[in-house]
């Protein structure tokens, strides 16, 4: 009788275990505040992203060409993706500079130990030859990615987010990556 | 008289014909398009009130006012800054013919670039004119040319330099509206037309601007909206507003190194917020093929939807094309979004334009339905 | 100034074209001289 009962506990316990890693392959990370936002490619979707931010009641820094020492006191980076020449004409460095800062800045989070979360909003737009080396840069060492599914039709960041086992959101619209990050964010 | 001295004649005579013939389509392109003022029109003016000598020019043209008659926002709408962009000019040309301000007031110049209206582009085998079947009647407008007329300020430079920044361009660009602001008023025409909105604007105290253009499907700024960093917030918000509609924009910041252009110097030097909202024009674009009226209206061009077809193109492009409807349909939401922002973040000065079609509207009864 | 210099030079050259165009005995050649005048013309009446 006892062993039987061992037994069941056993089998549920496993099928509890098993139903859980089906069911939430990849636990989400929570974020911490404070929060620091920056592009990767300096389009102005960063200002969005901050709106973002807002509407989901998440106090949150924007620092567009954010360097290493910003991260200072930080526990939460937030890398919106995405390449634009406009963005960068305004930022007034050009494409290698915008690639080493992001390396370096992504480098040092990671020395950090800081959670990243990365965010691709832009669609088509921010997509192609120009955006994707930032878009894989900042996707790979994310903690979690929110994307606008506009910008995974060819699964570019679902590919990145399997081989990598990182936690991914696909949103239809930018508005719907609110709750999302509300939710990483909950106490 | 030598034979060769006879045919040398009917050669002057052939010469005398096909210029006449050619003469007479290309001066029809000085006739004025007809723009029927809406209910909405409280006072029609002329640009060359802001800047004199434009006065009895080719590059004088007509401002419509749009005035509530109660206290609020003065907009001011650009349409024609680039004449061969026409969804910006018939955005424009709707809201003079069926807009009516609730309140504020709205300024709307649809071809600020006229002189433009007076030629197209060269090697560019663009139509002169385009046609839209309205309730009434058929109405013809025209196709112009990027920049201003040649013949208003010939020659071009080998280098344009950009006053006052001194910023070097190519000499075509010396006839380019757009790299002309703020403009002088001892300067080129294009110039000139640049001083004058900038009068405009600080005189009539302009709150809220919009340059509205058009561009080749593939280059990387298009279903757009530019903004000064002035303008950021409202212009994110309004890309929520318009995303919830099913409208996407991609949000473009002005480079502050970048001169002459109207969402940087008219924010930089005026207390406006300058918005310039671009729309995917396929006549514009180097991939195109057929190029003619119906490219213009339906927007319709198998190479570009081959190009989809096959991952070249970012945007989407399918059999219905990016008809003229579609991209005055954005223009109009895209800028109703933006006002309904500006009063979000500005909420003593308001600003409410009624009669404006919507863009699924737009889109089902055709563009002539909102035209006299 | 400038603007009149230019009219001024396309008139030279029409002149020019015109004297060959008279001089010239092969009418195919003057196809070719005839096809140079006629955008100098309409240039120079500044309809094009």
């Amino acid at each position: 009788m006892k062993r039987t009962s061992i037994l069941i506990i056993t089998a549920i316990s496993v099928l509890l275990i098993a139903a859980t890693t089906i069911l939430f392959p990849q636990s989400k990370p929570k974020f911490d505040q404070p929060v620091l936002i920056t592009s990767a490619g300096q389009s102005a979707d960063v200002t969005i992203a901050g709106m973002i931010f807002k509407r989901a009641n998440v106090q949150a820094k924007a620092i567009p060409l954010a360097k290493a020492a910003d991260l200072e006191g930080v526990k939460t980076l937030v890398v919106v993706a995405g390449f634009s020449s406009k963005g960068l004409g305004a930022a007034g460095i050009s494409r290698e500079q915008e690639l080493a800062r992001v390396q370096s800045i992504l480098q040092e989070a990671r020395e950090k130990k800081l959670k990243i979360m990365t965010l691709h909003i832009g669609g088509k737009a921010r997509r192609g030859n120009q955006s994707d080396d930032f878009n894989k840069m900042a996707a790979e060492v994310a903690s979690y990615l929110l994307v606008v599914k506009q910008g995974n039709e060819d699964q570019f960041f679902s590919k990145i987010a399997a081989e990598k086992k990182i936690p991914i959101d696909l949103v239809d619209k930018i508005v719907d990556a609110v709750q999302p990050v509300a939710k990483a964010f909950e106490k | 008289m030598e034979r060769h001295h006879i045919t040398a004649l009917c050669m002057l005579i052939v010469i005398a014909v096909v210029c006449t013939l050619a003469g007479r389509e290309f001066l029809k392109m000085y006739e004025p398009d007809e723009i029927i003022p809406g209910p909405g029109v409280t006072k029609v003016d002329n640009l060359s009130s802001y800047s004199g000598d434009l006065a009895g020019t080719i590059s004088d043209t007509k401002v419509y006012v749009l005035d509530s008659g109660k206290p609020g926002a003065t907009a001011l709408v650009l349409g024609g800054t680039h004449p061969n962009e026409p969804a910006g000019f018939m955005t424009a040309v709707v809201l003079t013919e069926h807009a009516f301000v609730r309140e504020g007031r709205v300024i709307v110049i649809p071809q600020v670039c006229s002189s433009g209206f007076t030629c197209t582009d060269p090697l560019e085998g663009y139509p002169q004119s385009y046609s839209i079947q309205t309730k009434s009647k058929i109405r013809s407008f025209r196709f112009g040319a990027r920049g201003s007329n040649p013949l208003t300020e010939w020659p071009d430079p080998l280098v344009f330099l950009q006053y006052p920044s001194g910023q070097q361009l190519s000499g075509n660009e010396v006839r380019n509206l757009n790299r002309s602001y703020p403009g002088r008023p001892d300067g080129t025409v294009t110039e000139r037309v640049a001083y004058a909105v900038m009068q405009l604007i600080e005189r009539e105290n302009v709150d809220i601007a919009f340059d509205l253009h058009e561009a080749a499907p593939e280059i990387p700024i298009i279903n757009a909206i530019v903004t000064h960093e002035k303008g950021k917030d409202a212009a994110a918000s309004a890309l929520f507003t318009l995303e919830s509609e099913n409208l996407q924009f991609a949000l473009e910041m002005s480079p502050p190194n970048f001169h002459g252009l109207s969402h940087r110097e008219w924010g930089d030097r005026s207390a406006v917020f300058p918005y310039l909202m671009e729309t995917s024009n396929p006549i514009q674009g180097r991939l195109r093929g057929v190029t003619n009226e119906a490219l213009v209206v339906q927007g319709i061009d198998r190479k570009y939807f081959e190009a989809a077809q096959i991952g070249s193109m970012r945007i989407t492009y399918d059999l219905e094309g990016e008809p003229l409807a579609r991209r005055v349909g954005r223009h109009l939401r895209g800028l109703q979004a933006l006002l309904g922002a500006y009063m979000e973040s500005t909420p003593e000065k308001r600003i409410v334009v009624d009669s404006v079609p919507e863009y699924e509207e737009i889109l089902a009864r055709g563009l002539g339905d909102f035209l006299h | 100034m400038l603007h009149w210099t230019y009219i001024a030079i396309a008139v030279f050259i029409f002149v020019l074209v015109l004297r060959e165009l008279f001089a010239e005995r092969n009418w195919r050649n003057q196809i070719s001289l005839a096809l140079v005048l006629i955008p100098l013309v309409l240039r120079i009446l500044h309809i094009k």
